[in-house]
């Protein structure tokens, strides 16, 4: 698999809402940045909020 | 018995490899960051920089597709020893998705590419990039535009004429000029 492929793969894993089980367990406090996360920060984006705000906002939930 | 071949002392020393110095390059170095979320959250502040958000919502808007942006923005930052290479595949999903969140945003079409096969930098692309001009040996400098044009100019009369040794000539040197710098109005004389 070239390098391009791995990208596109761990591209489209992520917006199927596949993350590694392993990955999770070895992270400190969990994986943060979820497409979950994501979904509220482009809430906030979406309703006009800054950057900044749209991060604090998807941090609190 | 003594060895006079000058070719023997070419070759490296026993044991001269363990002497390098492996931190000549990044990626010989530990990462910067090995924390999944600490990528993620480092590569995101980079995005955020003016310079580097404009960068790629210009490549997005001409053609570029999400994944290729990704994958040049993860190999220049692991080529900066960020991060290692599996860090760096592990993150393009959430790098690729907030940058997809900003694009929209700006009205950008996405292209996420990820079926197809990735979009290279192409001069059409790269002449995009520059305006819709193409690039040649020589660009005239951009000239105002609208009120500005009353401005003086490089041909403008009004400007006063620059002289000195190093200003390129204007035109032909006169004939008087050709003929002293031919040395016609030297009287050398040769005779011994």
């Amino acid at each position: 698999m070239k390098f391009e492929e791995a990208i596109q793969k761990s591209i489209q894993n992520f917006y199927d809402g596949n993350i590694p089980k392993q990955l999770n367990e070895v992270t400190e406090g969990g994986i943060k940045y979820t497409p979950e996360w994501f979904e509220k920060f482009e809430e906030g984006i979406a309703s006009g909020e800054s950057v900044a705000e749209a991060t604090e906002e998807a941090d609190k939930k | 018995m003594i060895n006079t071949d000058p070719k023997i002392i070419d070759g490296p020393i026993a044991g001269e490899n363990l002497t390098s110095d492996t931190r000549n390059y990044p990626w010989h170095r530990p990462p910067d960051v090995t924390d999944y979320n600490e990528v993620v959250e480092a590569m995101i502040q980079d995005a955020l920089q003016p310079k580097e958000m404009n960068r790629i919502l210009a490549l997005l808007s001409n053609e570029m597709t999400l994944a290729s942006v990704v994958d040049y923005k993860v190999l220049s930052m692991l080529s900066k020893g960020k991060f290692s290479l599996d860090m760096g595949v592990l993150a393009a999903g959430p790098y690729a998705r907030f940058i997809e969140i900003l694009a929209k945003d700006a009205g950008i079409k996405v292209d996420m590419g990820i079926d197809g096969p990735e979009k290279v930098l192409t001069p059409d692309i790269v002449t995009a990039l520059t305006g819709g001009e193409e690039l040649g040996p020589y660009r005239e400098p951009l000239r105002p535009t609208g009120d500005q044009e009353d401005l003086p100019t490089k041909s403008s009369p009004d400007k006063p004429e620059q002289s000195g040794f190093m200003t390129p000539p204007t035109g032909p040197a006169s004939d008087e000029e050709q003929a002293e710098m031919l040395g016609a109005d030297r009287n050398y004389n040769f005779e011994v």
